[in-house]
């Protein structure tokens, strides 16, 4: 399969995005449909206890809302889902389909249950008697539940992993480490999100006492709901591997991502209260709908960060995330990756190469990168020369964020970061040393706190002994490139370096 | 080419049990591309027959198009996991094209709910909302006949897909593309007409002029879209690369004898429903017509599969990779699809005899 490219929709969002964007908003979808059958089921208990008729009316058009979002959004954005993820990775999701083919289809069976369910729940309002209707409705709610539960096991592997060896442990597999940390906090999330999907829809409703009523009683639901999520979400990074949690340091954006998802959920949480308990008279649907909006962000930021703790694997151990199969990169060596990307065999030899830096960046990079949009590459390497672009390619994996490793030889790195290069907008070497620092060392270290600090190793040392030391960089451990920078770069980077190691003020 | 991993059961399982959920699949979305065609016929037609027979085929499609969906899922699931290395090239190479498949499920389904729903307040945007409905399903199986004419010629091409180009260029898979989507458009037109003949056959008794017309109209539909259907299953095979002319016609002893007892019962199916078009009695006729059909229906996939393997052999072989059956976990999906299928129809028993009681 690394015969296969696939070409990048636009140059500015990387593929993994474009999963994030449609992923966030099946996700959004599929748990509302979970929760959202709990809620119908208790919701029409208590109408036909108490008698109800305003409340089971309400239900009606609520219960059509949520088959509709349920059956058709979700339905098609679980399938845009699906063929992206296999069009973008096709050797992950290879391995997540023909490894868990027989759990797919339980999942699926579930899911044929569900659809069923909920058609006959919506269909038979009027027709059915109201203890059938329930246990429709519970009936859909239970398979709903099943489905996720199916489902969590597969998408928890990817992360937690039991062991990778062939043929696969599919039990262990299955009942991975976070596993039921997983379902535990879905479940929670997924009335969260109905609560908040019905506060919306019932925003819309005439203003009288049982609107007030029930938006109170479901904003109590949703509180309820999100004191429990951190139980999940504490349990499952207690059981997430150290490794993992250690891209938190490494992946610049993952600490502000779960705090924004925190934030998040705290702003949707006061929201909820404030409209529908302390202030009723402000709950109108454009107010409803911003802890809404606030949850399905926080929703996504969360998997985001979940699906980012991955890295640089698609699936732990088994495939990277530009779609290498880790053992096989293993083996390698000296054009193996070369003799297998057909495609590198089928550009020939154009200009210079210029056709196979292009394939071997939509192959290895464009997955996570794009040269100037998001997740951009022209920071560093528009400010660098080429001999420090290509060590940079090569040595993928003793950079900070956590990457796959280069699977090809020199030449190919070559032609890569000649790629890259040429695509971004070249700028003139930073002459400020703290620049200088971000460009050259920044990339595999920090200064002083946070990923292979340097301070210790440059301390007590002066401005001639740094830039010495800078000259031989090759020779100190065989990851680290020898210094190809101008005269002056060196200078300024010495300096900063002795400076900073000194307490001094940074150049 | 091979499966980078162990496949979960034996080949011929997953090919069988792929066979048994693409025939459903293949069924209901003919009643519902079909149907969704003669929806839109009917109401540009807009006489009162028609468009009572309009309507009542609308509230019915929705629920067609979710269960196409659902039954669309296994054999996805099963070709992926027994095709996988194929597939997924052949996803690569479509790339963006690929993504009209979602967009034309949202927009048909979200339009196929809305006239089921507000019938009666749509009006004349009724018919102009089928129409897009049409052309939004039309486009999703044209973009998977075209996934499939792919990966059946992946044999043929040099697999590496370059960059853009490989999904948007004209290129010789829709040589056979385009007269298998046409083929099954038009025998979803005749498949929806035999629903609509059937179903005036079981009207005739409480509505008997409705009926009468009913089953006219939809045997005619079925008679005239199975003749062109056919028409162009010819075009199709003549333009299949591999000579599957060969194969069909004594090159394999099961592809030739299912080709020969698929092409005598489409034939049947046809002067059945002639005849019952005809007929005072038409029940007999079309109800024979209609098992017929749903026979070829199965049958087609069986030798569509047949095709496939033909076509890809030498290159790609299922039945050559190695497999590990995941007996416990087969043995838990089995276990839970019955259990599926249990609750589904008790459900619909106790909703029927609840409805009934009342």
């Amino acid at each position: 399969m690394n015969s296969t490219i696939f070409p990048p929709f636009v140059s500015f969002i990387p593929a993994s995005a474009l999963i994030a964007v449609v992923s966030t908003l099946h996700v959004a979808a599929s748990h509302f449909a979970v929760g959202g059958g709990l809620l119908l089921y208790l919701e029409e208990r208590r109408a036909l206890k108490e008698g109800d008729t305003e409340l089971l009316s309400w239900l009606k058009i609520a219960s059509k809302i949520l088959m509709y979002i349920f059956m058709v959004f979700g339905t098609s954005s679980g399938m845009a889902l699906w063929l992206i993820a296999g069009m973008i990775s096709p050797l992950a999701a290879t391995y997540m389909v023909v490894n868990f083919t027989w759990i797919w289809m339980t999942a699926w069976a579930f899911l044929v249950l569900q659809a069923s369910s909920i058609l006959f729940y919506v269909s038979t309002w009027d027709s059915a008697p109201p203890k059938l209707h329930r246990r429709i409705g519970l009936l859909y709610f239970s398979s709903a539940l099943l489905n996720l539960f199916f489902i969590n096991g597969i998408l928890s592997f990817q992360l937690t992993p039991s062991k990778i060896r062939e043929p696969l442990n599919l039990f262990k597999a299955f009942f991975n480490h976070t596993s039921f940390p997983g379902i535990l906090a879905r479940s929670f999330m997924s009335v969260w999100l109905a609560s908040l999907f019905f506060l919306f829809f019932l925003a819309f409703y005439k203003d009288c006492p049982f609107r007030i009523t029930l938006a109170k009683r479901l904003s109590r639901v949703s509180i309820y709901a999100l004191f429990l999520i951190p139980a999940g979400v504490v349990w499952y990074g207690v059981q997430t591997s150290k490794a993992s949690l250690e891209n938190f340091g490494r992946v610049p954006y993952l600490q502000g991502l779960m705090f924004s998802a925190l934030l998040l959920f705290l702003v949707g949480i006061s929201l909820t209260f404030f409209l529908s308990v302390l202030f009723p008279q402000l709950y109108r649907p454009l107010s409803a709908s911003l802890p809404l909006v606030c949850a399905v962000l926080a929703f996504g930021f969360c998997e985001w960060t979940r699906e980012d703790l991955r890295l640089p694997y698609l699936v732990k151990g088994a495939v990277y995330a530009n779609d290498l199969d880790v053992r096989r990169c293993r083996d390698y060596g000296e054009g193996g990756f070369k003799s297998e990307a057909g495609f590198l065999r089928l550009a020939g030899e154009d200009g210079g190469g210029k056709l196979k830096g292009r394939l071997l960046f939509a192959k290895l990079c464009a997955p996570c990168h794009t040269i100037s949009g998001i997740n951009r590459l022209d920071r560093v390497f528009s400010r660098v020369d080429d001999e420090f672009a290509s060590a940079l390619v090569r040595k993928s994996t003793f950079v900070k964020a956590p990457m796959p490793p280069f699977p090809a030889g020199d030449d190919e790195a070559r032609l890569l970061s000649a790629h890259i290069t040429s695509s971004a907008k070249r700028l003139p070497p930073h002459e400020k040393g703290k620049d200088v620092f971000g460009v050259r060392c920044g990339p595999c270290h920090d200064w002083d706190r946070g990923y292979r600090t340097l301070k210790s190793d440059f301390r007590g040392k002066g401005e001639k002994e740094a830039f010495d030391m800078i000259g031989s960089l090759g020779s100190i451990t065989e990851s680290m490139p020898d210094w190809s920078g101008s005269e002056e770069e060196r200078r300024a980077l010495a300096s900063y370096l002795s400076a900073g190691s000194k307490g001094g003020q940074e150049k | 080419m091979n499966s980078p991993y162990l496949l979960p059961a034996a080949p011929f399982l997953l090919s069988a049990l792929s066979c048994v959920f693409l025939a459903v699949h293949m069924l209901l979305m003919n009643l519902t591309l079909g149907g969704t065609a003669l929806v839109s016929i009917y109401l540009f037609k807009s006489k009162e027959k028609h468009l009572t027979v309009a309507e009542a085929m609308a509230r019915r499609l929705p629920y067609f198009m979710a269960f196409t969906i659902l039954f669309g899922m296994a054999p996805m699931i099963l070709s992926q996991t027994l095709y996988s290395p194929v597939h997924f090239t052949s996803a690569v190479y479509l790339s963006g094209t690929l993504l009209l498949v979602p967009a034309g499920t949202l927009v048909s389904y979200t339009i196929l709910f809305l006239l089921s729903e507000k019938w009666n307040v749509l009006g004349k945007a009724r018919k102009y909302l089928c129409l897009i409905a049409v052309f939004s399903l039309g486009t999703v199986v044209f973009v998977f006949n075209r996934l499939s004419a792919v990966m059946e010629n992946l044999k043929e091409r040099d697999i590496a897909a370059f960059g853009v180009p490989g999904g948007y260029s004209i290129s010789p898979d829709y040589l056979q593309a385009i007269p298998r989507f046409l083929f099954f458009f038009l025998a979803s037109v005749a498949v929806s007409g035999l629903w609509v003949a059937v179903w005036g056959i079981m009207k005739l008794n409480r509505e008997p002029e409705q009926g009468r017309w009913q089953y006219r109209s939809g045997a005619t539909w079925f008679s005239s879209a199975t003749i062109l259907s056919m028409a162009t299953g010819f075009w199709w095979l003549s333009v299949m690369p591999g000579d599957p002319f060969k194969m069909i016609s004594g090159g394999s002893v099961f592809a030739t004898t299912l080709f020969i007892v698929l092409s005598i019962s489409a034939a049947a199916a046809l002067a059945f429903a002639l005849l019952g078009m005809n007929s005072i009695k038409p029940s007999f006729f079309l109800r024979i017509a209609a098992a017929l059909t749903i026979f070829n229906i199965a049958g087609m996939v069986v030798m569509r599969d047949l095709l496939r393997l033909g076509k890809l052999s030498g290159f790609y072989e299922p039945a050559a990779q190695r497999s590990s059956f995941q007996w416990a976990a087969f043995l838990i999906f089995v276990l839970c699809f019955a259990t599926v299928l249990f609750f589904c129809l008790d459900l619909f028993n106790r909703v029927r005899s609840s409805r009934k009681a009342r």
